[in-house]
């Protein structure tokens, strides 16, 4: 099989997926002769998943050139600082998953091993309080982070909560100015080769024919080339993580603009409140296996703050992701190459690492074989981590007013996050990777807000005198509280630096 | 020093270095009072002649612990600082740097601009663009970052006795007490826990008893009980290549810190431990093999074969978790072995090659202009 140059990219669907995908390759590989063709039909409407996204974003938008300002205003888009779980561990309860660490280390120990040991005084508290963003979601507030990492403002990051609708429309621009070619049309058949089966040649609904050396399948859950037409075939993880639908309506904003994205434990899963600046997004991810479509939409509307804007949209997913997201010459990226529940805000931060690694990879000739193979080897190490991360918060629950949450209590751990489990129960370690996505203190915060108390603590914390702990976290309590206080309201802030929408 | 009425006993085992090491890390880091540690250190054969060990940078972190600085490991342990470490094979020597290959640019790692000027012919060995490996090819040293110029970092070559010494005096005034006798045997309760150690007619209880590094002087099934039992450990740091013993010891003992148990471990405390360790051990054990046999030694699935391979067909070197080394090291070594990428990251070819080859150069330049200055401007 003679190589050549790879020369033509065609992306077929342009949801975020797809626009994510034409503007990352264009801004990167713009001169070096590589022409990117992006097909999308208007008749089919998109999924707009992950409105609520990760820090990780904004390295994406500075990467290729988006001005924040400009873009928050596009978009809609809000702050956000972390996710507030709500009645997950049982009913009534709450905590938040920062974007940021909690406390200070000392003489290499993680602060929450301290915090462990004074936990049985008082004025200790929940390890909420010692946490910047934290503090700043409460009270409603956002600041940018310091870069002086000895400011205690610098122990955070943000992310964005936006309109998904608006932002492919928004990269579509930037990828366009980058020329990338947008062919409007719906793709009615796809040509592989006879001898290797990769894909030669999509055909369009007018009749033209469009081929190229590499394509991205961005067609959604449908999987138009990767399932399709190349059958790469899935693996389920619904034994896992079995909520299987989602339903969604937008509502009127009520209320302070929170600079945080809410996940509301519910009888048959869970409810999502993300607030943007002219709406508030919300939906029910349920498992069809408990409860009605019907049932679901009616406990979304019920709990709505404010008047729904459109009609509730019901969606079918299964968990998991394609064996190959990497198959022949065809890479599936967004939702045709996996799904994990939008829990933890990873739909988006999946998108971008797949457009990552395939630049890191980006291959110069049709010989992609070594490419795929390390290709999908990375894509699988993110997925599986943030599935079991996710597992993390179904399963350690005290819940037990439905169905589904017997069921939940019921189902086998993974062995990899068994472990991790173990090793923070009984002295609050957290197993350390060099790749995945969560780092040490989204675990902690997501483990002690599940009600997991580690039974001891680190022995390096008894080198220090109780008295002297309880001073420094004293000062920690009141520098977190204060550095909040003297934050910009969220809203105001949004204002103040021109980043409000024109339909605000 | 007084140790509280409930104070526990921590045992010791291994040659020397080992030793020595892992007790004035434990002896400084554990809460004093609470902890009586023993050592029983048989001679190692290396400790007594005056051979050289090697500390790579990642030793500053211990020995901030142990409060040594480079004024005393220069009185105490002859230091001296290195740039790279040095590894002696049969028939040459090959250099793993310290410090990155050019600059990165268009976001990308600098090899791959190399490779692009090197397939014009326009470019000398990928080695002259690192300055760890220029530095020390010249004599040079530079203990400070220097703006515009890639960051260099060190360690040292030390005089294996004074280092131990120097160990060792940190351990005995912390507390530690030596046991000279010849351990004869370790005796356990139901295999599950070690009751005691006996040292000719000495009997020691610990609490909780460590072996590091590989033993020429105790049988391995004396020592077997440390693997067994949920209060022992057992851990070979030992490597051919220089410094690695030393950066996996160190890393086994501050982990170990880190999963300290108040009585036992947990099986799958212990277990963690050895997962991690093991993968560390490979990540040496494919440097190794990699030096001193070929690429084709690795098979395809491996670690290593995954690196060789990704490396020579896309410049690109993947990591795994816990790697000990830099990809700086790995690209020096996978060049030392021949592999050559067939293609170079794509995003280099944004700009033209007589671009590539005038930023290549100028890295050159920079290096240049350094190592002309005089040596005491570039000193620490």
């Amino acid at each position: 099989m003679p190589q050549k140059r790879l020369k033509s990219v065609i992306i077929i669907g342009g949801g975020t997926a797809g626009w994510m995908t034409a503007a990352g390759l264009s801004s990167m590989l713009k001169d070096t002769g590589l022409s990117i063709t992006l097909i999308e039909s208007e008749e089919i409407g998109i999924v707009g998943v992950g409105e609520a996204t990760l820090p990780h974003i904004r390295f994406f938008n500075q990467t290729i050139g988006i001005d924040e300002a400009e873009f928050m205003a596009a978009t809609s888009a809000t702050f956000k600082l972390g996710i507030e779980f709500v009645d997950w561990r049982r009913k009534g309860d709450s905590y938040i998953h920062p974007f940021g660490d909690f406390g200070l280390m000392n003489k290499g120990v993680e602060f929450h091993q301290y915090w462990r040991k004074m936990s049985g005084h008082a004025e200790t508290g929940p390890i909420d309080m010692y946490s910047l963003p934290i503090a700043a979601c409460r009270q409603g507030k956002f600041q940018p982070p310091a870069d002086d990492p000895s400011d205690v403002s610098s122990t955070y990051r943000y992310a964005y909560q936006f309109d998904a609708t608006k932002y492919a429309p928004f990269l579509r621009k930037h990828a366009e100015a980058n020329n990338v070619t947008r062919i409007e049309g719906k793709v009615v058949d796809v040509r592989q080769e006879a001898d290797t089966g990769n894909i030669e040649s999509v055909i369009l609904d007018d009749g033209n024919t469009h081929s190229a050396d590499l394509f991205i399948d961005c067609t959604g859950f449908f999987g138009l080339l990767i399932e399709k037409t190349l059958k790469t075939g899935y693996d389920d993880w619904t034994h896992w993580l079995p909520c299987d639908s989602a339903v969604a309506v937008p509502c009127e904003s009520v209320g302070p603009l929170l600079p945080y994205t809410r996940a509301t434990a519910d009888e048959f899963g869970w409810r999502w409140r993300i607030p943007l600046q002219h709406r508030t997004g919300n939906g029910y991810v349920y498992s069809s296996a408990f409860t009605s479509d019907q049932n679901a939409e009616d406990v979304l509307i019920q709990n709505l703050e404010g008047p729904a804007l459109s009609e509730p949209r019901q969606l079918r997913f299964k968990t998991g992701k394609r064996r190959q997201l990497w198959n022949k010459n065809c890479v599936a990226i967004g939702l045709s190459g996996g799904f994990l529940e939008p829990l933890e805000s990873t739909s988006i931060y999946l998108i971008q690492e797949g457009i990552t690694k395939l630049l890191e990879l980006f291959p110069q000739t049709t010989d992609f074989m070594s490419d795929m193979t390390e290709y999908n080897q990375l894509m699988d190490l993110e997925f599986e981590r943030i599935r079991d991360f996710l597992i993390l918060h179904y399963i350690a629950t005290e819940r037990d007013d439905s169905e589904f949450w017997n069921h939940i209590r019921s189902i086998d751990v993974p062995e990899s996050l068994a472990e991790k489990l173990e090793l923070f129960r009984v002295r609050g370690r957290i197993v350390r990777y060099d790749h995945g996505l969560f780092l040490p203190p989204s675990w902690i915060a997501v483990m002690l807000g599940q009600g997991i108390i580690p039974e001891q603590h680190d022995v390096r914390v008894n080198a220090m005198l109780d008295v002297d702990i309880e001073t420094h976290m004293q000062r920690m309590r009141m520098l977190m509280k204060n550095t909040a206080e003297k934050m910009t309201d969220h809203r105001d802030y949004l204002r103040m630096n021109g980043m409000v929408g024109e339909s605000t | 020093m007084s140790y509280k009425d409930d104070a526990r006993t921590l045992l010791i085992i291994g040659e020397g270095l080992n030793a020595w090491f892992s007790a004035a890390i434990l002896s400084k880091s554990l809460p004093p009072s609470m902890y009586r540690i023993f050592v029983h250190s048989p001679q190692e054969a290396s400790s007594l002649d005056s051979s050289k060990i090697t500390a790579r940078p990642h030793i500053f972190r211990a020995h901030s612990i142990l409060g040594i600085d480079d004024p005393m490991l220069a009185r105490e342990a002859k230091a001296k600082p290195i740039h790279v470490t040095p590894v002696n094979l049969k028939d040459r020597e090959i250099f793993l740097p310290f410090g990155e290959y050019g600059i990165p640019y268009l976001g990308t790692a600098f090899n791959h601009h190399w490779l692009k000027a090197n397939k014009a012919g326009k470019a000398g060995p990928l080695s002259d663009y690192n300055l760890a490996l220029r530095l020390t090819a010249e004599g040079g040293f530079l203990g400070k970052p220097m703006e515009g110029l890639p960051f260099v970092d060190y360690g040292y070559q030390l005089s294996r006795l004074g280092y131990i010494a120097l160990l060792k005096n940190i351990a005995l005034k912390a507390g530690v007490a030596v046991i000279d006798e010849a351990l004869d045997e370790v005796k356990t309760r139901d295999y599950v826990s070690i009751e005691s150690v006996e040292f000719g007619k000495r009997q020691l209880k610990p609490d909780l008893s460590f072996c590091f590094g590989s033993l020429s002087s105790i049988s391995r099934e004396t020592l077997k009980p440390l693997d067994t039992c949920l209060n022992g450990y057992y851990v070979d740091t030992s490597s051919d290549l220089p410094g690695l013993g030393l950066h996996l010891l160190q890393n086994c003992v501050t982990r170990l810190l880190a999963y300290w148990p108040d009585g036992a471990f947990t099986q799958t405390e212990k277990s963690e431990l050895q997962r991690i360790h093991l993968a560390e051990a490979q990540n040496v054990a494919d440097m190794h093999t990699l030096l001193t046999q070929s690429p084709d030694a690795a098979a395809a699935d491996s670690t290593l074969g995954r690196k060789c391979h990704v490396y020579a067909n896309r410049g690109v070197i993947p990591t795994e978790d816990y790697e000990i080394f830099t990809k700086a090291e790995w690209l020096a070594a996978l060049s030392a072995s021949g592999l050559v990428p067939k293609q170079y990251d794509r995003i280099v070819d944004r700009v033209s090659a007589e671009h590539t080859i005038t930023f290549v150069n100028q890295i050159l330049i920079k290096f240049d202009r350094l190592l002309q200055r005089p040596k005491s401007q570039r000193a620490m």
